[in-house]
């Protein structure tokens, strides 16, 4: 029950988040959820590395913030029906860029979380040495 | 107002991710097999629920809010990467293709539904 409220606070605001995001547009090309796609593929690299390796979180705080939050923030649905919608618009160009895109980008960014959480435990280190 | 709709459609798909992710770790370990399952049935649900005439309130709380919640693209990207890790290369472009082949088709069925193609 504690895991469902917290999935659910944090659900609540990546929902929010998305849809705010979305709400800006930027011609055919699919740019929001491009967008908060590859954000939260970055915001999960990053948070899964540090709590895996580094920071010892509660599983219920790990659910609001992994379960909840980033999994609503992304979204894989729309990101189907906007390929579907370019293919009917007839821009095969955007809609087979639009995908390839999605993916690289989105694996990108989860390396690059990976890796900065990395880079932030280490100096963490490093301060935890000097003031001993 | 809007955006509690949204946020309230969110909350539901969100924990209808968790159950069912709950459901299907009993029966299997293997990395992206649940988030499969999501993304695929929530393609179809898009593509059904947007294609019919829906108010606009209602269609907001089910197609910004609970399908995009239900359905995640981050956890996609993570399963991805932890075929990577495992040099699992042919599983995880066949994972990859797969996601996004079968939610095309999974949405155009959906869409095809709603249109009234086929009759039950």
């Amino acid at each position: 029950m504690k895991n469902i409220i917290a999935i659910s606070i944090g659900a609540f605001f990546g929902a929010v988040c998305r849809f705010a995001i979305s709400r800006l547009n930027f011609g055919s090309f699919p740019l929001t959820t491009l967008f908060v796609n590859v954000l939260g593929s970055f915001i999960l690299g990053l948070i899964t590395e540090i709590i895996l390796e580094h920071i010892r979180m509660t599983e219920t705080l790990r659910h609001m913030i992994i379960t909840g939050f980033i999994s609503s923030f992304t979204t894989f649905s729309s990101f189907i029906l906007e390929i579907i919608e370019l293919l009917i618009r007839g821009e095969i160009t955007i809609a087979i860029l639009y995908p390839i895109s999605s993916i690289l980008l989105g694996l990108l960014a989860f390396i690059l979380g990976v890796r900065m959480a990395g880079v932030i435990s280490v100096k963490q280190r490093k301060e935890e040495c000097e003031l001993i | 107002m809007i955006y509690i709709i949204v946020g309230l459609g969110g909350t539901i798909g969100a924990i209808l991710r968790y159950l069912v992710g709950n459901i299907f770790k009993k029966f299997t370990e293997k990395h992206g097999i649940v988030t499969f399952f999501i993304n695929i049935t929530g393609s179809f649900l898009i593509g059904y629920f947007s294609t019919r005439q829906i108010p606009e309130e209602f269609r907001y709380f089910l197609i910004a809010g609970l399908l995009g919640g239900f359905t995640t693209y981050s956890t996609f990207m993570s399963d991805i990467v932890k075929y990577l890790r495992e040099r699992k290369h042919f599983e995880a472009f066949v994972y990859m293709f797969f996601s996004i082949f079968l939610g095309i088709i999974a949405a155009g069925l959906g869409i095809a539904l709603a249109n009234g193609i086929w009759k039950a």
